[in-house]
């Protein structure tokens, strides 16, 4: 039978190395060694995709091996929570994320979501294509600590600033913290419409969110 | 001196041109600034030609777009359910396996209400700016089996199963080929083929060898064998696989994330170049004497062969100001008066 942290190694290599029907297997096997679900799996799970991280850092991983290590994680995350009896949640935070209307482009989008979740944040995922106004309702009817919307587009980058125009309007720009993203933002364009900042990439948006609500 | 059309066809055929066309990649900014939608003008040939022409006529830069043609999935998928089981009918994420590939529909051009409109706008373009070079975007078989696939699945393919990708680029590139020649032969001045998934940004250079490369050399011999001029928009960082998108028979890459002099240097002597002023962080938010430095500065580092089309690194940004577009007109003008001796 193999130890914990061998098992443990196995997840964090079956996430990283993009075995995403193998991770399922993994998980059963570290149930079956009677080894404490709650304990520290999912440290195996959120391991691989923080070393998938880095290599997408170091510019050996792209888009395409981030998004089948995400795959894998969740599977495993999945099949891990059989085991698990409801519990509340561990949060740093609470984010809403959305690709902004027009905009269908929602691979980046999808990134910051799943590395945000992966850094401890609580996420809800508005979507792609997101009306400016369900952007506002959102914020006013739910307890929200960050906004994060992205546009790849220079045609729908307006929308952005629009959304903070309205927070503003219905009194909620105090509420919420505000990050923006997309290929064509800059930084000089976050500051422009009144975002509190603006990351590079997935990795970055996380370790800004935490600076965010103070958890950095 | 050469005519604005004469001009980009001696670059496009690599023999250089005693002039800097400046064709600014405007196609969100005109239709904005006329107050329209996308869907709007893409539904109306009238509204695209109004504004496409305006707004060059306002702003001073050279040559306009017809539009962008996406009718190949919408005709070939539109039929499917995406992977939320929605038939919405653009085509887009509604092929995820063989099976599925078997039932997309044969590509009939004469069906495509897109590719009729597209046509009658160049019509139009084409009568109220017959000296004006006029193109089209189109994307290459690849990107059309990316948006029939979904971005998601598109992208896991590439690394979990390259032969379906493979396979769906090659089933669409009769499709591809087919709408090119049509476009084409309506009297458009190049065909330019943009490549935002497959850059450096999205995907690695051995994904881009194993996914893309042998679909765009083939697709585009066969395009360019009708005797088409073709631009392959190198959307994102691609310094580290020019040398594959060399092979792809681009008669100019228009390039972004990368410095002008540096692909100049490499590859200046086998393909023409067109770009590279940041469209947000100089054309948008830069001071005019910054778009000018800028622009003026690109045209020194490209166009001293005559082989170098003045534009925006992508699409210019509806939030432009004015006096920038008008600046980098300016540039390419004082440019030319210093590497050709114009006066």
């Amino acid at each position: 039978m193999q130890s914990k942290e061998e098992l443990l190694s196995r997840l964090s290599d079956c996430v990283c190395d993009m075995e995403d029907d193998e991770v399922v297997d993994v998980v059963k096997e570290y149930i079956v060694a009677g080894y404490d679900p709650q304990e520290d799996m999912l440290e195996g799970l959120v391991d691989g995709m923080k070393r998938a991280s880095v290599l997408y850092e170091e510019g050996e991983y792209f888009v395409p091996e981030l998004i089948v290590c995400s795959d894998a994680m969740y599977a495993g995350i999945e099949e891990f929570q059989k085991y698990l009896p409801d519990t509340e949640k561990q949060s740093i935070g609470k984010v809403a994320i959305g690709v902004v209307e027009g905009d269908t482009h929602d691979i980046g989008k999808n990134l910051v979501r799943i590395m945000l979740e992966t850094g401890g944040f609580d996420v809800y995922d508005l979507g792609r294509d997101v009306a400016l106004d369900t952007f506002v309702d959102y914020v006013r009817d739910n307890d929200v600590d960050i906004l994060c919307m992205s546009s790849l587009m220079t045609t729908t980058m307006p929308g952005m600033g629009k959304v903070i125009e309205k927070l503003k309007k219905a009194d909620l720009r105090d509420k919420v913290k505000i990050m923006v993203g997309g290929a064509p933002v800059s930084p000089a364009f976050a500051e422009k419409i009144g975002a509190d900042g603006y990351t590079r990439n997935a990795i970055e948006a996380v370790e800004f969110a935490k600076k965010l609500v103070g958890a950095a | 001196m050469m005519g604005k059309r004469e001009a980009v066809k001696a670059i496009l055929e690599g023999k250089g041109a005693d002039r800097i066309p400046v064709i600014m990649n405007a196609f969100s900014l005109p239709v904005t600034r006329y107050g329209y939608t996308m869907p709007e003008v893409m539904a109306s040939p009238e509204k695209m030609t109004e504004c496409m022409v305006g707004t060059r006529r306002k702003l001073g830069y050279d040559g306009m777009c017809a539009g962008a043609y996406g009718g190949i999935s919408a005709m070939m998928g539109g039929h499917l359910p995406n992977s939320e089981g929605k038939i919405v009918g653009d085509g887009d994420d509604v092929v995820h396996s063989r099976e599925d590939i078997e039932k997309l529909r044969p590509y009939d051009p004469k069906k495509c209400p897109m590719l009729k409109n597209l046509l009658k706008t160049i019509e139009l373009m084409r009568k109220e700016e017959p000296d004006e070079p006029i193109y089209v975007i189109l994307h290459v078989p690849a990107a059309v089996a990316f948006t029939l696939m979904g971005a998601k699945p598109a992208f896991k393919a590439m690394v979990k199963n390259p032969e379906l990708f493979r396979a769906l680029s090659d089933h669409v590139e009769d499709a591809v080929v087919e709408s090119s020649k049509i476009l084409w032969d309506a009297g458009v001045d190049f065909l330019w083929f943009p490549m935002p998934n497959f850059g450096g940004y999205c995907i690695s250079r051995k994904t881009y060898e194993k996914c893309i490369s042998e679909s765009n050399i083939r697709a585009n011999k066969r395009i360019k064998d009708y005797g088409a001029n073709i631009v392959i928009h190198t959307c994102g960082p691609y310094d580290d696989r020019f040398d594959l998108v060399l092979k792809e028979s681009g008669d100019a890459w228009h390039i972004s994330d990368t410095q002008t002099k540096k692909v100049k240097d490499e590859y200046g002597d086998q393909v023409s170049l067109m770009g590279n002023i940041p469209c947000v962080s100089v054309l948008m938010e830069g001071t005019p004497e910054e778009v000018y430095k800028y622009a003026y500065q690109e045209c020194m580092d490209g166009a001293r062969d005559g082989r170098f089309i003045l534009s925006g690194d992508c699409d210019v940004s509806p939030m432009t100001p004015d006096e920038n577009v008008i600046e980098a007109v300016r540039a390419a003008k004082d440019a030319e008066k210093v590497l050709f001796g114009k006066k």
